[in-house]
């Protein structure tokens, strides 16, 4: 990298080259004023604040989009420049309404600290402009003040660069030119616009109390709803209301992005239908009943079950923290036969052992998607969960020009971008990976160390045998794109993968996937990235390692006589008839959540917790990272405090502090640190080796088509037995994402065939039950699939499976 | 031009008011035309640069504020100084003009001016209050007139915005607007703006001749932006990506059937047009594909022909059909395409090749081959004469280039170049001359072929004789001279004459009346693209003779505007985007020696090439595009020049 050397305002500095004016300036902390520069953005230069001097030079140039070369003299004040930003501001202050005093972002907002350090006391220019009334936005949860917006124009670039939608745009001419709504289907709601508004024109519209930032506690924790792990600020008025969730581009991982859930999701903290109390259920009666006595009924209640050899489940969430994951593991320890249970079973225990098996580390960094110059996407929809995942993709794409492959049956978020689309059918990942690692073998591309893995001897033979018995590409993509696939992947200098629980659907897409990406030399040459739908999946696989069950054993099992639920709903995912069958035969049933769920409705003992934002504690993100809670709520006795008292009722470890528990997990090695103190699970250093199983050929859909289920593991805490987040339940938006309805997906193909329309109704049967239900078309879709994105009624899509089911063989009829 | 009052164009200031015809002083640096259509003179220009003055009936100050008013409707609210500053300004001249105004209003302009002009984003605002800021400095009494209370007087004006690169455009595509949609991250939304002004952005963007980058003003602190190349990278990007074209029909009341002669550029351009304003357009083509030129002329390693094919396909979804293999003249003629259609379009391009005037040419010799047959064969696949092993090019210009260029790609390793002139003085894209001298062609200047030199039919030499540069002939160059007795031979097996072709008029069969000029071309109205044969149109190389391909593409959708204007029995003439782009090639929007003011350094990205060790052997695409990342950083560099022009009538 080339060096140079410029002096600012007289101050000599040598830098690389490539870098603006502006950046040069941050980086020497060199005060330039700007309204419309923004860190995740490219430069906008629509304020022209920015504007400096330099020597020789007749103009001013703006500092965020002029590259600075070498041997520039550049003066950032001077009475010249000093007038002109006045000037300027006074033009966007004749129309601008001066209602701070009732202005969302009073006391935080970029205009009034300009205009407070450009000392403007008058406005004496006007100039005339039809009236800007407050419209209507994209989504309801923002509210848009038409007058107040300044054209800073960093709301349309960031849906379009950062979000990768198209919703906003500006229209018209001159001094009516407005920012404007131009498709608001398009619209997810992630508030990236609200986040990136430098004064009160966006403002969040989901709140009912007003707050600002001098009136609240503002405290920075970890968001709760998937695995990505974003960090962000809880904004709790006088301790009883969360008013706002604010974000800030310093922060790690995200960088002051969210997606609807975490931006929006916070209002199920206030909602009436909290667990705050404790309370038993005698003979179809419940009483409330305090801390200490619920602490001593559980206790008994364990004890009992204990003495009579029988089985006690814990059912614990993929979202509860590491510190309470890891007191039920103790408490469970404690007990003859102890069994422990997680959703994590179903993806990221199954990611966990794979690794293992494969020598893969599981830490990896987000970032390193901007050094590959391809990335694929495997089986993961990164728009209902992960979003800021697929604005790292984005990032890739603006600044290395990464080529990207979906692996998807479905039209993703990413499609849009993406130079291949392999549609192939659900379960068939296999087929695909293996025919790629065929052709990387056969034609010499694969990344030369791979050839030293253990294993590749064996790989290659038993590949020879596999291409023989499956003859092709019966995944389902066409010879073209597969081809033109191929082609991108054979000529990358670095690849990324990225994948979900599309891939972890069947047994074998997993091995296959990891076999094809060792061959393009990951994880050492680029990283394998896999996400998690839940914010500590990660955190519980790691703890509960060797010992995790799948949810529904613990039902199933007649053995197991006690059942203590915490923080989870086996009716957010398990097919109801079993869960309503199983429930009623334990003896000792223990709801411990924050929210109501259907478990509470035949519990003998239900005990509040508190959500996220009454906890501290840790998670490991899915990208193997710690991230920490901290509690913004002090609401009571929460669920460290009764897994705690209850631990030490029973004889076990005594933990004072939340600490403590945190100390003791990194005392039994699970985590290690990393650069820049970061946290991290412990990596035992062993090299890759491949999977050399015999892969089986991928059968066909036995039934016509594959239903897919989408999105079943959300969190329940927003939407489980009723709505609890009302911001979630009011938006109705792009298609394939969370929504305020169950839908049903068919591609226009199989529409046609079948005879039916749009909102038409369709018999669907599979092995075990059949729904009926209207769907809607949706192109791009791949024919023989259907999506089932899953909200409220859950006990339809669930009854079509006896045991958890993320993908379905089906037939489809006219209904 | 008519006497001129007053002119501050481009700094030179002229006043000429109050003196006689003697005393008066000719501008050396501006140029106008008289009138701006028959029948309407120019009473002033009002522009970026200045005013001048030419009847002194006009107000200056409603001048003033109409242009003003102009800028603040072209103002893209993309930044703050421009788009609110004008306004401010705006309000103050009108009230001036209508009499309402006071003193302090012109301390506030001039002030306020000088801010938006230095702070603006782009040349709207950097350019539209320059004439206001000369008006008041040497029109005062006429604003102090107003201040006083006088009204001003209305007058009759039209305006129209420019920018360098656009007014040199021959198809006029928007080009400051489709680079900032690549610089803004909207591909697919630059690819439709491009679409606008032509159906050919991805061949365009690979053999474009850019007359726009010689008249980048990015130039005058650093580097050309690399136009052609971002053209290229969004119409490959809607290929990558494989996103679905998007190009819509704006019907005319019009049910009327047109003939088009000739798949070339100019052709495809007509179709194009005439088939989203909803005409039923069939093209008759006599080769085996679309492209003309574009496909048989220029090799694959330049021009791949699945990009032809791809831009031809665009009009299939507008209801254009193509006949392949069809030779009007031949197999149909234009007397019977009378009778079926209701207009027809000639565009057969100028095929044949135009002989050197060389002892022997005429003799049938094998391995001597013309350019464009030679091309045509290499482009069809074949070795256009497997025997020889050597080449000789004779010609300067791009078909010289590409011939050469191919003969390695066909597997002859002896390429050689003759050119009459030196190298300065070729023709040829520069791009393309570099490059071919990097896979090994040898350049033979200043000598000019005499004799062909064979034995048993087939040529085995070339007799040359030495050349110098003597007087500047009409195009500019040094007219080159034989030096006597100079002559010396090249030994070779392949004679290849490239320089320059003709059209084969094989079409006209069976048609009468029309008419052809000297040069051998189609004779038409350079306004109205008309022939002398009533409802027969022309445009493209038959026309102008050997041209460049975009300038095809922007006469082929001027044909297109005027055979609609005749179909549905409107007078045929220029639109009045026409006339101003005429008026704007005459002022000349580009100023070699316009010192910006700003500071540069940033050079312009160029592409990555193949090795050429590689690439001659082979037709596979030598240029690799942009990336995304590539792509928006180069568009960045854009100064955005657009500016607006007034005149008053």
């Amino acid at each position: 990298m080339q060096r140079i050397k410029l002096t600012i305002n007289g101050r000599a500095i040598e830098t690389a080259a490539g870098k603006t004016i502006l950046q040069v300036a941050r980086e020497n902390n060199i005060h330039i004023p700007t309204l419309c520069f923004h860190e995740n953005l490219f430069p906008i230069g629509s304020c022209r604040l920015c504007i400096v001097e330099v020597d020789g030079y007749a103009n001013p140039v703006a500092s965020c989009v002029t590259t600075a070369v070498d041997g520039l003299s550049i003066t950032t004040h001077s009475e010249m420049l000093f007038r002109m930003r006045q000037d300027y501001l006074k033009f966007l202050l004749i129309h601008h309404p001066l209602e701070c005093p009732i202005c969302d972002a009073g006391g935080e907002c970029r205009l009034q600290d300009l205009v407070f350090e450009h000392r403007l006391e008058k406005v004496d220019i006007r100039a005339t402009r039809g009236p800007k009334k407050q419209l209507f936005f994209s989504t309801p949860l923002i509210r848009y003040f038409q007058d107040r917006c300044v054209l800073c124009l960093r709301c349309v670039h960031a849906c379009r660069e950062v979000s990768g939608r198209g919703v906003l745009d500006l229209a018209d001419n001159g001094i009516e030119a407005k920012m404007t709504v131009t498709h608001p289907e398009d619209c997810t709601s992630c508030g990236e616009c609200l986040s990136v508004c430098p004064v009160g024109s966006l403002t969040e519209n989901l709140s009912p109390v007003k707050s600002r930032f001098w009136q609240v506690e503002r405290t920075r924790t970890t968001c709760p709803h998937c695995g990505f792990g974003c960090s962000f600020d809880l904004d709790v008025f006088e301790n009883r209301y969360v008013t706002n969730v604010v974000t800030d581009t310093q922060h790690v991982p995200n960088h002051g992005s969210l997606c609807i859930m975490g931006r929006f999701g916070y209002d199920f903290v206030n909602h009436e239908a909290r667990v705050r109390t404790a309370s038993v259920r005698t003979n179809g009666t419940s009483r409330a009943c305090a801390f200490d006595e619920s602490v001593e009924l559980v206790a008994d209640s364990l004890r009992r079950l204990d003495d009579a050899q029988k089985g006690v489940g814990f059912l614990v969430s993929s979202r509860a923290t590491n510190e309470e994951i890891y007191l039920i593991k103790e408490i469970a320890g404690l007990l003859k036969k102890g069994f422990v249970a997680s959703p994590a079973y179903y993806h990221t225990a199954k990611v966990f052992k794979l690794y293992k098996d494969t020598g893969i580390a599981y830490p990896y960094v987000y970032d390193d998607l901007r050094k590959c110059d391809l990335i694929i996407i495997a089986g993961a929809n990164l728009l209902s969960n992960n979003h800021v995942l697929a604005n790292k993709v984005r990032e890739a794409f603006k600044l290395n020009g990464a080529r990207i492959i979906v692996v998807d049956p479905s039209p993703t978020a990413l499609t849009r971008i993406a130079d291949a689309h392999l549609a192939l059918l659900p379960g068939m990942d296999s087929a695909l990976f293996n025919a790629l690692s065929v052709r990387l073998l056969e034609e010499q591309k694969y990344a030369s160390e791979a050839g030293l893995f253990e294993g590749f001897a064996g790989l290659t033979a038993m590949l020879e045998r596999w291409k023989l018995e499956s003859r092709g590409t019966d995944s389902g993509v066409s010879e073209k794109a597969f081809e033109k696939a191929y082609r991108l992947i054979r000529d990358a200098a670095t690849t990324a993968v990225i994948f979900g629980s599309g891939v972890t659907a069947s047994a074998d897409g997993l091995p296959a996937l990891l076999n094809f990406s060792l061959l393009k030399g990951i994880p050492v040459r680029g990283p394998i990235m896999a996400i998690a739908r839940e914010s500590n999946a990660v955190g519980a696989s790691a703890i509960l390692d060797g010992a995790l069950l799948a949810p529904e054993e613990l039902l199933k099992n007649e053995d197991i006589k006690g059942l203590f639920v915490y923080q989870d709903d086996p009716f957010h995912y398990l097919n109801h008839a079993l869960v309503k069958e199983k429930l009623p035969s334990k003896e000792f049933l223990l709801a411990a959540d924050a929210m109501t769920t259907s478990v509470m409705d035949s519990a003998h003992l239900t005990v509040p917790i508190g959500t996220f934002a009454e906890k501290s504690g840790t998670f490991v993100a899915q990208d193997g990272y710690a991230r920490t809670l901290t509690k913004a709520m002090e609401t009571g006795p929460g669920g460290f405090e009764f897994l705690r008292a209850l631990l030490e009722k029973l004889g076990g470890t005594v933990y004072k502090e939340i600490q403590d528990v945190t100390k003791s997990m990194r005392g039994k090695k699970l985590f290690e640190f990393a650069d820049e103190g970061s946290e991290r699970l412990s990596t035992d250093g062993s090299r890759p080796r491949f999977n050399t199983h015999e892969f089986k050929k991928a059968h066909a859909p036995e039934r016509g088509f594959k239903l897919i289920l989408r999105d079943i593991f959300c969190n329940h805490h927003l939407l489980g037995k009723d709505v609890y987040s009302k911001g979630l339940g009011m938006v109705y938006s792009a298609p394939g994402y969370p929504v305020s309805e169950d839908k049903l997906y068919i591609a226009p193909g199989d529409a046609q065939r079948l005879g039916v329309e749009e909102q038409g109704q369709v018999l669907i049967e599979s092995a075990e039950g059949s729904i009926k239900k209207a769907v809607s078309v949706r192109k791009g879709l791949r024919e023989g699939v259907l999506e089932y994105v899953v909200f409220k009624e859950r006990t339809e899509a669930l009854g079509l499976s006896k045991h958890m089911q993320k993908v379905l063989d089906v037939t489809v009829k006219k209904g | 031009m008519p006497a001129l009052l007053f002119s501050s164009w481009q700094g030179e200031l002229i006043d000429n008011r109050g003196k006689s015809k003697e005393e008066s002083v000719v501008p050396k640096r501006l140029k106008l035309p008289e009138e701006f259509a028959a029948g309407e003179p120019i009473k002033a220009f009002i522009g970026w640069d200045g005013i001048t003055l030419f009847d002194d009936n006009v107000d200056i100050v409603d001048m003033c504020a109409r242009y003003v008013e102009a800028v603040q409707k072209e103002s893209c609210g993309r930044c703050v100084p421009c788009r609110i500053g004008t306004k401010v300004i705006l309000d103050r001249l009108m009230a001036i003009s209508a009499g309402e105004g006071n003193k302090e209003d012109l301390t506030l302009i001039r002030s306020l001016a000088s801010e938006i002009k230095e702070g603006s984003k782009c040349q709207i605002g950097q350019t539209g209050l320059v004439p206001v800021l000369h008006a008041i400095e040497h029109f005062r009494d006429a604003f102090d007139q107003c201040i006083a209370g006088q009204k001003a007087r209305a007058g009759t004006y039209r305006s129209s915005v420019t920018a360098p690169c656009f007014s040199v455009c021959p198809t006029k595509l928007k080009i400051p607007k489709y680079i900032e949609e690549i610089a803004e991250g909207r591909f697919t939304g630059s690819l439709a703006t491009i679409r606008e002004d032509t159906c050919l952005a991805g061949i365009l963007g690979r053999v474009c001749v850019r007359p726009c980058e010689s008249n980048c003003r990015r130039a005058n602190i650093d580097e050309p932006i690399s136009i052609k190349y971002l053209k290229r990278f969004v119409a490959d990007y809607e290929l990558d990506k494989e996103k679905q074209p998007n190009i819509k029909k704006t019907p005319v009341d019009g049910n009327k059937k047109i003939a088009v002669i000739g798949a070339g550029p100019a052709g495809l351009s007509v179709a194009y047009y005439l088939g989203q304003m909803g005409y039923k357009v069939t093209i008759l083509e006599r080769l085996g594909e679309p492209g003309g030129m574009a496909a048989v002329g220029i090799p694959d390693y330049r021009l791949p022909r699945p990009i032809v094919g791809g831009e031809s396909d665009l009009l299939s979804g507008l209801g254009v059909e193509i006949k392949y293999g069809v030779n009007v003249g031949k197999d149909i003629t234009v007397a019977q395409l009378q009778k079926e259609y209701d207009a027809i379009f000639i565009g057969v391009g100028a095929h044949g090749s135009s002989p050197m005037g060389v002892d022997g040419e005429d003799k049938g010799y094998r391995g001597f081959i013309a350019g464009v047959k030679y091309l045509l064969d290499v482009n069809n696949g074949k070795d256009p004469y497997p025997e020889g092993k050597k080449v000789v090019v004779v010609g300067g210009g791009n078909v010289a280039m590409d011939c050469v260029r191919s003969s390695f790609r066909v597997g002859k390793p002896d390429v050689n170049l003759v050119y009459r002139r030196t190298k300065k003085e070729m023709p040829a894209d520069p791009v393309e001359i570099h490059d071919a001298e990097e896979e090994g062609v040898k350049f033979h200047y200043l000598c000019n072929p005499t004799r062909i030199i064979e034995k048993n039919g087939k040529v085995v030499a070339v007799e040359l004789i030495r050349m110098e540069l003597g007087e500047p002939d009409a195009s500019g160059r040094r007219r080159p001279v034989p030096v006597p007795n100079s002559e010396f031979i090249i030994e070779t097996d392949i004679l290849i004459p490239a320089i320059g072709q003709v059209v084969d008029f094989g079409f006209l069969e069976g048609i009468e009346g029309l008419q052809l000029t000297k040069w051998k071309t189609v004779q038409v109205n350079q306004e109205t693209f008309e022939t002398t044969v009533k409802g027969l149109f022309s445009a493209g190389d038959c026309e102008t003779g050997p041209d460049v391909l975009v300038r095809a593409c922007g006469n082929g959708k001027r044909a297109a505007w005027k055979i609609d204007q005749y179909l549905r029995g409107l007078e045929v003439a220029p639109r009045v985007e026409e006339r101003f782009n005429n008026f704007f090639s005459t002022v000349k929007v580009y100023q070699k020696d316009e010192n910006l003011g700003i500071v540069g350094g940033d050079k312009r990205l160029h592409l990555r090439m193949l090795e050429p060790e590689t690439r001659k052997w082979t037709f596979d695409e030598a240029e690799e595009g942009f990336k995304v990342n590539e792509a928006m950083k180069e568009a960045s560099r854009c100064l955005r020049c657009f500016r607006i022009g007034m005149v008053a009538l």
